[in-house]
């Protein structure tokens, strides 16, 4: 909560009130101010954060005239509160650094829009070497404030693990990372949520909060609200998971019997590096903390306190209840009059399969060795994994060691498709798909083709596979039974027809069916799926009178679709096919033409004459030509022909070699 | 029915950019208190801001103006967007000095011949809450 006197208090509760603001900034060694006595028309504060990460603050001022007098300037806002005749109580907001300005000259005013301290560390960007190593949780925190002009108001050595050693820089080479970034490993692992407030010298303070907060700082009733929504109860804390992803490797602490009384509620920290470090030792004062925390959801507008700060416990009391809120938004407008609401957000709900895991939004990177001495097996992977809006990609090498084997992975960034030949880059001479299984389909209603429409619509391979119905083609993939694959695919099809991509094998049947009457335009669709045997056959079928296309066929491990990639072992594109049956390049000038390297031949190909023909081949020692233009020698020992041409006669010599 | 006298107010009741205006008939000063959010609580409770009280003037002249009156008048409302008024308060019994602004105000004739316009009634608001 923000520092006030109770006379403050007292006022701002009253039936009327009266608000003022000041806004002041050092110029020249000068302190200069503006207020809502002069030019300042209003001014709202936003602030949002949440437990086990930091909350960020921003204020948005408008003035009337055009002026850009604040632009980059660390301003500090006070909204006073008439305590008496003659007599204003501060509230102070604390300061910010004013980013952005836009003028309206139609109304003549200026937006000046700033920052939180804590939105500033977010645009420091860590550089290596900036913090000494080796440390602890508590050092560390208070290097951060230190490099960033704040005071650490918090003695983070008696939070839980705040005298973790951190042995070396953690995020030396994890690019991008700022000083919001490593703040919110420390609030992780010391379960916590980190504000920024101003002190009294006007300096910006650094605080880390601990739930569950034992008491309120503040309590409401009818009396105090315009408007209450109450939500769901979270908690009671009873289960604290330490996650590292995407290896799914968890190690979890929790009260049982708590869980049979009040039912499951987890807290889920996933890839703290700090906490990574030693999870088994770390996770023990964690859960001490976090154990029996619990609040109430609710959105309140206030009778406008413009006291309140993320992260404080608010009790309020409703026709007789009392429900324990956590402040975790806050927004405040004030405008000659103040409007107040308040957030008190629960965590989303995370449900945990603690033989896999989930519950990550950002880049994940990770290097460990797991060690299962009950199957004899060590793991080592080393990876880095993007997720962005439903999508994933993934890069990592894993080396997996039992008793009698060595097995070796690498993945590139978007995981490996198990689709062999997915978009039909890869075609013989008959212009069949290779890895593709026809049955009785006729071939000719299998075409592939290169694909510019599909890409206007997002598609990533460029190339499609056109089907004709009635028509079945279909490859069998290896995979593993019991785990999650998701397969996708991007359809161009008129409303006539029907069509599916089935996955399937004795056990299983899955499909992503197209509909008659349904138009696609190279719509995505996509199948999550757990086969039940280590194989399926995946088909693309087109029924009888229906015609469509597909591109970007992908099939791989996890329950998020992935972009599309090429098979491992496979490089495609228009020119270029190499895969397991050879090189093949072909002519991007002669439709058509193309050269390949085969375990057969090494052979050249030519609609030159009017349809596909083998118009070179080399196949052990002897070459076939169809057609061969010498420029000036042709030579099998002991003769060679050599061209004569002048003004009396012109043809073939044929002469010794060697002359 | 009692006489009741009282100390006469010998100020100039209303000056604007320092032109008084003349034959000045009813002089009356609201003080309008404006307010913000006004809302009642969970409890039917009243709660609202108060951004300021603001005294409003409103003067009417006689209801006979020469032509040297009206354009005393007409010099001091019309030569600015906002003018500097003194005028006398009476919750402080005082003469206080404020920005103001005017609203639209009416010279209308009585009599061609004669050189003759009606009254006029004037509202002054002022620019910012007293102080």
């Amino acid at each position: 909560m923000i520092p006030v006197t109770n006379a403050v208090k007292n006022a701002v509760k009253s039936p009327v009130k009266e608000i003022r603001v000041d806004i002041s900034w050092q110029e020249n060694n000068q302190t200069q101010t503006i207020s809502s006595e002069d030019v300042v028309i209003s001014v709202k504060k936003e602030a949002e954060g949440y437990y086990l990460a930091s909350a960020i603050r921003k204020i948005t001022i408008i003035v009337s005239g055009t002026s850009t007098n604040l632009l980059g300037k660390r301003v500090t806002v006070s909204p006073q509160v008439k305590t008496g005749a003659n007599t204003w109580g501060d509230i102070p907001w604390g300061t910010f650094l004013i980013k952005e300005l836009s003028i309206n000259e139609a109304k003549t005013v200026t937006t000046f829009t700033g920052y939180g301290a804590i939105g500033q560390l977010q645009e420091n960007e860590y550089s290596p070497g900036a913090l000494t190593f080796p440390t602890t949780v508590g050092a560390l925190a208070a290097e951060i404030a230190n490099q960033n002009n704040m005071n650490l108001i918090t003695d983070v050595t008696q939070l839980p693990n705040g005298e973790l050693p951190i042995s070396e820089d953690l995020w030396a080479k994890i690019t991008g990372t700022t000083y919001r970034d490593i703040l919110e490993e420390i609030t992780g692992a010391t379960g916590t949520i980190a504000i920024a407030t101003s002190g009294d010298g006007g300096d910006d303070e650094l605080e880390f909060i601990s739930p569950p907060i034992s008491s309120a700082s503040d309590t409401m009733t009818e009396n105090n609200l315009i408007e209450i929504k109450v939500g769901e109860h979270w908690g009671v804390v009873n289960s604290l998971v330490l996650s590292r992803q995407p290896q799914n490797d968890n190690i979890t602490l929790a009260d049982e019997e708590s869980i049979e009384a009040n039912g499951r509620t987890d807290v889920v920290i996933a890839n703290n590096e700090i906490l990574d470090q030693d999870r088994e030792t770390a996770i023990v004062p964690l859960f001490a903390q976090l154990e029996n925390w619990e609040y109430q959801e609710a959105t309140m507008r206030t009778e406008g306190h413009g006291y309140h700060e993320v992260g404080d416990r608010i009790d309020v009391t409703i026709a007789g209840t009392t429900y324990k809120t956590i402040i975790t938004k806050s927004t405040i407008i004030l405008d000659g009059g103040i409007k107040e609401t308040l957030v008190s957000t629960i965590p989303e709900k995370i449900t945990i399969d603690y033989a896999k895991s989930g519950g990550i939004s950002k880049t994940v990177y990770n290097t460990s060795l797991e060690v299962d001495k009950q199957n004899q097996q060590i793991t080592s992977i080393v990876s880095r994994q993007d997720i962005t809006d439903q999508q994933v990609s993934e890069q990592f090498t894993q080396i997996q060691q039992d008793l009698t084997n060595i097995t070796q992975t690498v993945q590139t960034a978007g995981g490996g498709n198990l689709v062999k030949n997915s978009v039909g880059y890869g075609k013989d001479v008959n212009g069949n798909l290779y890895s593709w299984d026809y049955g009785a389909t006729d071939p000719t209603k299998v075409t592939a083709e290169t694909s510019p429409g599909s890409i206007n619509h997002g598609a990533l391979s460029g190339n499609q596979i056109n089907m004709t119905g009635e028509a079945t083609i279909k490859q069998t993939v290896a995979v593993t039974a019991g785990q999650t694959y998701t397969a996708s695919a991007r359809f161009l099809k008129d409303i006539v027809g029907s069509g599916r991509v089935k996955i399937s094998n004795d056990i299983d049947e899955f499909s992503i069916e197209l509909e008659d009457q349904t138009e696609y335009d190279w719509q995505e669709l996509s199948l999550t799926f757990i086969p039940n045997m280590g194989s399926v056959d995946i088909e693309i079928i087109a029924d009888a009178g229906s015609e469509f296309s597909i591109t970007d066929l992908m099939l791989a491990a996890g329950d998020i679709r992935q972009p599309w990639r090429q098979s491992v072992g496979e490089i495609y594109n228009t020119q270029v096919s190499l895969d397991a049956n050879g090189v093949q390049v072909r002519s991007n000038v002669y439709t058509g033409d193309y050269v390949e390297i085969t375990p057969l031949e090494f052979a050249g190909y030519s609609t030159a004459s009017g349809y596909t023909q083998k118009v070179f081949s080399l196949n052990r020692d002897t070459t076939e030509v169809e057609k061969l233009k010498a420029r000036s020698q042709l030579e099998m020992e002991p003769i060679k022909i050599v061209p004569i041409q002048n003004s009396s006669y012109a043809g073939w010599a044929w002469v010794p070699t060697g002359g | 029915m009692p006489t009741i006298t009282e100390t006469p107010i010998t100020a100039t009741l209303l000056q604007v950019n320092g032109v008084t205006i003349p034959a000045i008939k009813s002089y009356k000063v609201t003080y309008a208190h404006l307010w913000k959010d006004a809302d009642r609580n969970m409890n039917g409770s009243v709660r609202a801001s108060l951004i300021g009280i603001f005294p409003k003037i409103e003067v009417e002249t006689r209801d006979v103006l020469t032509r040297t009156e009206l354009q005393s008048i007409y010099t001091a409302l019309e030569s600015l967007p906002f003018y500097s008024v003194t005028f006398w308060d009476p919750a402080t019994d005082t003469t206080k000095t404020a920005d103001y602004y005017t609203a639209d105000w009416t010279a209308e004739m009585l009599s061609k011949n004669r050189g003759l316009y009606k009254g006029a009634k004037i509202i002054l608001t002022p620019v910012n809450k007293r102080s």
